[in-house]
């Protein structure tokens, strides 16, 4: 180097040294550019060969040659209203094995037995043994099991992460969250309708069902469903002032696990998606339709000594007491010539536009996608409306029946059921909600006679000792082959506490219940689902700490026994 | 001339050199991004392991169950609940002494909330009582009286140390455990039987 320096001085003055001066200078530019360069790697390698102490950067993780990271996020959870899970998404590792690098099957086989209890040896080993280059060795592994493999140091065994759904309260509130398919998709339920929010994977989806009280219901139905050998079961728990759905049951249910190896019976929806001809709980609506008309009052009375035969039907009454009776007494005996006759005062369309107002004519809006059409006549003929007062000839799901009470006994304001918390983004478009259906003295009224129904007439068995409940019955006879058939009875109660100020509106039904040694061979709504609507209020309203009214039991007979036939006084009526 | 290339070379050689580094580092900075944003997620799904796991283990029957085996308590049931007005009179020194379950706030602000319908816990009576009489207080009712704190039914039981002598906890399910059996013990029974320490408790849970 120093020798082009050297001759660079001997610089020779004229044209032709300059231009040889200058061509010198370039090459000594570019020759130290490149001599620069050299050194600047040389030092750069002694650095990172010699000098660095740091350690090698990782380039193997735990899981070994098999690991794919997830590119898209987890699938989001959904937690009920105060938070706790009912479905989340977990990466759980799946192994698999490389054949062609396991030299001693015999062995790895016996050690992997020793982790993945669920299979046995010699299917391990048959796997192992196959010389396959890639074998699924068992899907969706614990990471206790992952870690316990990762320490075999097998090179051949590898694991990849696989999402998988979780519903940590299995079958509890399956028909609510839904399941999703072997893709992660959902396909039924919360899980279908709120796809989009749960995929983007970050906020949680937040229903308005409490898991404590779908518990509640959900085991004193089974309970009941066992003891009355009943087919079949639903039960609703709603807020009648905001329409949330606190606790949503159908049995038989299944496990949202193993969606795939669930019956069509137990998958189904009875709540929102099956309809059924609800028998009495409808004079519920068509009391208050009458009611409401300004054409009928608690003293209006009404003949129901005779059945009414029109056409070819005959209605006749269940607990025919054969005289003339007033509203209130027709109600708590609920009898179906009476209701027949109340809704005949409000002319052919009356009742009609009533139901409409009710919703039953229309799917209920609710956030899962499992809606059921009601069932109505059309044309709607004079022998509809006799019928259909009395909830024959109608069929609409638990869902319509609870939402419309709710309406009833909240003052009188159409509610829209909610399965999402509000304050989380509701998933439908929001239906115009508290439009007005009654006034708020029909809703008054409403609401005395269903307490009268559970403190004197048939709805006894719901009774709550510190809460005023009120409710109504229903026993339909079940519509088969186009027979009602006596012995298939759908039977329901539908109950509503605190009566005097309502906030909970809570349904029962039972589908073909057999009665049961204590019922006395009943198996009507007052016998079986009653009680539990009354268990599940019991156990209820202290976990909501809603305060007992503690003495007014039976004050209810002070203001209705003017309209009732032999009624007791009221001092005795509260001592029941 | 020269200068100018010389100068502008030596400024090429600089630009490049910097943007080598800035590049280098750009690099370094994604590989350090992309290693803690993997390690966040494999937090994130420890996480969800771990709370599916709580959940799983706090499933409503599940609690119920072990609630029935180890804990002495029932429901609270709506009859349990009693008004202020039905409470027993008792001289308010007589209840400082012997008495160790009246919370003191509770033995004296009740007395203007006495109009109250129904108390949620244990309280006091103040209705017709004659304003010299200052401090009548009040005993609460058996039932009542194993409630631990006033009011707060539902939450869970003070530790230890927080109880005084001699109190049973009852009633109220610890954290949000829903009531459990259809036939449960009556509160009275559970009074009776020798309180439970919480240590036992959460050892026999643990060992469950």
């Amino acid at each position: 180097m120093s020798g082009i320096f050297q001759r660079d001085k001997m610089d020779i003055p004229g044209e032709r040294s300059s231009t040889l001066g200058l061509a010198k200078t370039r090459l000594v530019l570019v020759a130290s550019v490149f001599v620069l360069g050299y050194l600047a790697i040389s030092l750069r390698l002694t650095d990172l060969t010699l000098l660095r102490d740091r350690p090698a950067p990782e380039t193997a993780s735990m899981g070994g040659e098999g690991v794919k990271p997830l590119t898209k996020p987890l699938r989001g959870t959904i937690v009920d209203r105060n938070g706790e899970l009912m479905a989340t998404s977990l990466a759980m590792p799946s192994v698999f094995a490389n054949n062609t690098l396991i030299d001693d099957p015999k062995q790895v086989a016996h050690e992997l037995a020793g982790i993945l209890t669920e299979q046995k040896e010699a299917d391990l080993l048959k796997k192992l043994a196959s010389g396959r280059k890639f074998v699924w060795i068992q899907r969706n592994i614990t990471p206790r099991q992952q870690y316990a493999i990762n320490a075999l140091g097998h090179p051949g065994l590898g694991f990849q992460d696989e999402d998988r759904r979780i519903y940590p309260a299995g079958s509890l509130a399956a028909h609510i969250t839904g399941y999703t398919d072997v893709d992660g998709r959902g396909i039924a339920g919360i899980e279908k309708l709120g796809n989009a929010q749960l995929e983007k994977g970050d906020k949680p989806v937040a229903l308005t069902i409490d898991l404590r009280v779908q518990h509640i219901l959900h085991r004193e139905l089974a309970a009941s469903m066992e003891k009355f050998r009943a087919k079949a079961a639903a039960g609703v728990v709603m807020d009648v002032n905001t329409g949330e759905i606190i606790a949503m049951v159908s049995l038989p249910d299944f496990d949202p696990h193993h969606p795939s190896s669930a019956t069509d019976d137990g998958k189904f929806n009875r709540v929102s998606l099956g309809v059924f001809e609800m028998g009495s709980t409808f004079k519920l609506f068509s009391t208050a339709a009458a009611l409401d008309s300004g054409r009928v009052s608690f003293g209006s009375t009404f003949d129901t000594t005779q059945p009414i035969k029109i056409g070819r039907f005959t209605i006749s009454d269940y607990h025919a007491l054969r005289r003339v009776q007033s509203v209130p007494e027709i109600f708590m005996h609920s009898s179906n010539i009476g209701t027949a006759r109340m809704a005949q005062t409000m002319g052919p369309e009356g009742l009609k536009d009533f139901y409409k107002r009710m919703g039953f004519f229309a799917q209920v809006p609710v956030d899962i996608p499992e809606r059921g059409w009601p069932l109505f006549p059309n044309p709607w003929r004079e022998v509809s409306t006799l019928t259909a007062s009395f909830g024959h000839g109608i069929a609409v799901s638990p869902l319509h029946l609870v939402r419309a009470a709710s309406a009833l006994v909240n003052g009188g304001v159409m509610v829209v059921p909610q399965l999402v918390k509000k304050d989380s983004k509701t998933l439908l478009p929001q239906s115009p909600a508290g439009e007005r259906v009654v006034t708020p003295q029909t809703s008054l009224k409403v609401r005395q006679l269903m307490e009268l129904t559970v403190a004197e007439g048939t709805g006894s068995k719901a009774a709550v000792e510190g809460y005023n409940v009120g409710g109504k019955t229903g026993t339909a006879e079940k519509n088969k082959n186009g027979r009602y058939d006596h012995n298939s009875l759908m039977s329901s109660f539908i109950g509503v506490f605190p009566i005097g100020e309502p906030r909970y509106a809570v349904l029962a039904m039972m589908d073909e219940p057999k009665p049961a040694p204590d019922t006395f061979g009943y198996a009507t709504g007052g016998w079986t689902a009653a009680p539990v609507v009354g268990r599940v209020i019991e156990q209820m309203g202290p976990l909501y700490q809603i305060p007992p009214s503690l003495d007014t039991s039976g004050e209810i007979m002070n203001d209705m026994a003017q309209y009732i036939k032999g009624a007791k006084s009221a001092s005795t009526g509260a001592d029941r | 001339m020269r200068k100018t290339a010389m100068l502008w070379l030596v400024l090429a050689v600089l630009c490049g050199g910097m943007l080598f580094q800035t590049s280098q580092r750009v690099t370094d900075g994604r590989t350090q991004l992309a290693g803690i944003e993997a390690a966040a997620r494999k937090e994130d799904e420890h996480l969800r392991v771990l709370q599916a796991e709580w959940s799983y283990l706090n499933q409503p029957d599940r609690l119920e169950k072990l609630s029935n085996q180890f804990l002495h308590l029932a429901p609270l049931k709506g009859k349990q609940f009693a008004k202020v007005a039905d409470l027993e009179q008792r001289p308010v020194d007589v209840v400082a002494s012997t008495n160790p379950v009246i919370d003191p706030e509770a033995s004296v602000a009740p007395v203007v909330t006495a109009e109250e319908p129904v108390a949620i816990a244990p309280v006091v009576k103040t209705a017709p009582v004659p304003a010299k009489i200052a401090t009548p207080l009040i005993k609460p009712q058996p039932v009542v009286k194993a409630t631990p704190q006033p009011s707060l039914v539902w939450k869970a039981p003070p530790p230890p140390a927080a109880r005084k002598p001699g109190v049973a906890w009852s009633a109220p399910q610890p954290g949000r455990n829903p009531p459990p059996s259809p036939a449960p013990a009556p509160a009275a029974q559970a009074q009776q039987q020798q309180p439970r320490q919480f240590g036992d408790l959460m050892k026999s849970l643990g060992v469950q």
